[in-house]
């Protein structure tokens, strides 16, 4: 080939080239002349993820409408709304996931869409351990948001929260933050909703992400998105008050979809899920409290009643019986036996180690399943 | 060698020279966007930053173009704090034998054009015997009140001085849910310059009433912008400002007013500028705004409240009273009609027949339909003028 051949097979490439960058980049193609380089504006494919992820959910964020029977005093027997949360349309059978708290006790429930249609909802399944629940509605051309696989999303990714906060009219509210953490355990109170949390006494959820997007009363059962649109969480906790009665801010609580959708499937498929279940009140002990109280040991659960005919029973533990390990492992944190026992099965038997009166004893207990 | 050729020298020059010009390409492709003008405030101090309270701080993402991003937020910032002024609301005030002016209250306004025009909320400004402006350079200027509207919540000042820095009023229709915006004002009265607040727009059309004071109930606001850029006390009157620097809403509502005594976090309202600049032109022109009267009180459908009473409409205005002589009464509307469109425009959100008749004037004439049991009407109505002093009560117009 000569030099003058592959100079021109050269420069006909690079300007095939160079013609390819600049029509995918919107840069104006004469080189020549123009002396005032006009820079199309691109737009910072960050700066439009948000909105491009509001087009594709939004249009599936339920409000969903708890109404009651009973509660006007004049033999009036109209249900009435005592509660507005979110959910979020999986499915295009009408598959609607939010919150238990959300549709618990109601005898109505109204699932209305931010394209003004409206549809009464039956529930499907409810799952008051783990605060999910599964409700149908009956309709065509449902928009349909995906749900994540069971990857966690990433400390510090952005994520947006769509739902009904504070029952706003006119469709539900966007906000957008980050993930602040995973993997978290919070105790909700037994009729918790995100504007009162009481601490203690209600079921422990696990595996939460938390979130600092601004997750209010209303949002409830709505979704937490990421950036490709899927469904990571179900927003569940707001940050309501620590022990002390501060008000916390940018601190909320989505059930992550590992747990949700497993959760999701078995309501479907049976309407209800079993857990492991031992059949013991306790209070977690702590150094402090143990000193006030004269106990001989630091940490550990201080049992302050068996259920009847529990697991619990049946293996022999009884009322102020302290089990200071489970399996080997030293139970020191509040939710420790918590999330022992939720990482076993019904049939698992538990090793305990107790503590009664002066003597430390080892006891088996089989768990059982709740209702 | 054929006349109509190049030479191989010419290909040669061409090759090296195409070269140059595809590594220019390759650099500028890249490059995104860059403001053209340059920042004029001369405040050092760094401002607020982002108000996501993050347990984790954001990190750079891998996404190239994110760099600008981050970048695009604090230029608009500073490119627009300048013009965002504290308004210092004072009264005069006697005890005993003493009598002067003090402060009563701080907020915030925008400066909007080059005759030193500043719009802000009319509750940042009501009642005051003398208002006091100041820049974020240090400069203050006496105000002066051009005209105030309780019903709009909006108000203009003007003050006079040379080199005023100014932001424009952009389109807030403009604006889509999942947005950025910024929120710039004068939150808690801090001292030392404006605070920035940043997050995403999180509705539109919102319709929220204004927490009720001494004087009665208060206004319904119209088309709100919500967002979860933290909106505080002190931060009334500032701008809502979008990523070109143009300034779309007026800060006016935080959540946590939002009835019902829940304390909301992450709420905030704005009144966009599309409704904010004619009331502030009106404003400037007459000294007030005048707002169309039909005579009605009426419930806002939405698909909620019209599936749980068997309305056949999603949205439209639920007729509760009529007032005598009004004219309403004079068009023939009755309770218990449902309005479900006006001048053949439907009805499609709880704001939208408050908003379509706040941009009629007095002495229009308006068809409404109307939904009576199961005949459809079509009502014409003369609008008459609202009384200007008179505070809003809860959807009447």
């Amino acid at each position: 080939m000569s030099k003058g051949r592959l100079y021109r097979v050269g420069a006909a490439l690079l300007l095939l080239s160079i013609l390819g960058i600049l029509a995918g980049s919107n840069l104006p193609l004469s080189l020549f002349g123009d002396s005032v380089p006009i820079v199309q504006a691109q737009p910072a494919a960050f700066r439009d993820a948000i909105y491009q992820v509001v087009e594709e959910v939004k249009p599936a964020v339920v409000q969903v409408t708890n109404e009651q029977v009973g509660l006007a005093g004049f033999g009036q027997s109209t249900a009435i709304p005592v509660g507005v949360g979110s959910g979020i349309i999986y499915d295009a059978q009408g598959y609607v996931l939010t919150n238990n708290h959300v549709v618990e006790g109601a005898s109505k429930i109204i699932v209305s869409l931010p394209d003004g249609r409206a549809f009464p909802a039956t529930v499907v399944g409810q799952d008051p351990q783990t605060d999910l629940a599964v409700i149908q509605i009956e309709a065509s051309d449902l928009p349909v948001a995906e749900l994540a696989d069971s990857s966690q999303p990433a400390v510090g990714d952005w994520v947006v929260a769509i739902g009904n906060a504070l029952a706003l009219p006119g469709g539900p509210t966007v906000t957008a933050g980050l993930v602040s953490a995973t993997g978290r355990t919070i105790q909700e109170s037994p009729s918790s909703n995100a504007s009162q949390q009481i601490p203690g006494s209600g079921p422990y959820l696990f595996d939460l992400i938390q979130t600092d997007a601004a997750i209010n009363p209303g949002n409830s059962g709505g979704p937490l998105v990421n950036l490709n649109g899927q469904v990571v969480g179900i927003n569940t906790l707001g940050g309501g008050s620590t022990g002390q009665g501060t008000q916390a801010q940018g601190i909320g609580f989505a059930i992550s979809m590992s747990t949700a959708k497993p959760i999701a499937d078995q309501l479907v498929a049976n309407g209800q899920v079993e857990h492991p279940y031992l059949g013991a009140d306790y209070v977690a002990l702590n150094p402090a409290l143990s000193a006030q109280n004269n106990i001989p040991v630091p940490y550990g659960d201080y049992i302050t009643g068996i259920t009847t005919g529990s697991p619990a029973a049946k293996a022999g533990l009884q009322k102020d019986d302290i089990i200071t390990q489970a399996n080997g492992q030293d139970l020191t944190g509040d939710s420790d036996l918590a999330l022992i026992i939720h990482a076993h099965k019904a049939g698992d038997e538990l090793s305990l180690t107790v503590r009664r009166g002066s003597q430390t004893l080892t006891i088996q207990a089989t768990l059982g399943t709740t209702d | 060698m054929n006349p109509r050729e190049l030479s191989d020298g010419a290909w040669k020059a061409l090759l090296v020279f195409l070269v140059i010009a595809g590594l220019g390409a390759c650099a500028t492709s890249q490059t995104g966007t860059a403001l053209t003008a340059t920042p004029t405030s001369t405040t050092s101090a760094a401002s607020g930053g982002l108000a996501l309270a993050a347990t984790v701080t954001a990190t750079t993402p891998a996404d190239p173009l994110a760099a600008d991003f981050a970048q695009l937020m604090s230029q608009v910032a500073e490119r627009v704090k300048p013009a965002v002024v504290q308004v210092t609301n004072e009264q005069s005030l006697s005890f005993a034998s003493q009598s002067g002016e003090i402060p009563v209250g701080v907020g915030s306004g925008v400066i909007y054009d080059e005759q030193g025009h500043i719009l802000t909320n009319n509750h940042v400004v009501e009642s005051a015997t003398k208002l006091l402006v100041s820049l974020p350079d240090g400069r203050a200027f006496p105000a002066t009140l051009l005209g105030g509207d309780a019903r709009t919540d909006l108000a203009v000042i003007q003050i006079e001085g040379d080199n005023l820095p100014v932001a424009h009023l952009g389109d807030s229709s403009q604006m889509r849910v999942g947005d950025w915006v910024i929120a710039i004002g004068n939150a808690l009265a801090l001292s030392g310059g404006p605070t920035v607040t940043g997050g995403v727009v999180s509705a539109t059309g919102r319709t929220i009433q204004e927490p009720a004071t001494s004087q009665g109930p208060g206004p319904f606001l119209f088309d709100l912008i919500q967002t979860d850029a933290a909106i505080n006390p002190g931060n009334s009157g500032g701008p809502l400002v979008n990523l070109d620097g143009q300034v779309i809403g007026i800060n006016t509502l935080s959540g946590g007013s939002a009835g019902s005594g829940v304390q909301a976090e992450g709420i905030g309202f704005a009144i966009g500028t599309s409704a904010a600049k004619p009331l502030a032109d009106q404003l400037v022109a007459t000294g007030k705004v005048v707002h169309p009267y039909l005579g009605i009180g009426y419930v806002p459908l939405n698909p909620a409240l019209s599936a749980r009473y068997n309305i056949p409409v999603s949205y439209g205005g639920y007729v509760t009273t009529v007032t005598n002589g009004s004219p309403a009464d004079q068009a023939g509307l009755q309770a218990d009609d449902v309005i479900t469109e006006v001048d053949g425009t439907k009805l499609q959100s709880d704001s939208d027949l408050a908003l379509i008749l706040s941009q009629h004037k007095p002495g229009d004439e308006v068809s409404l339909t109307v939904q009576r049991g199961s005949q459809t009407l079509n009502l014409k109505v003369t609008l008459g003028q609202a009384q200007v002093l008179a505070q809003a009560q809860a959807g009447t117009n």
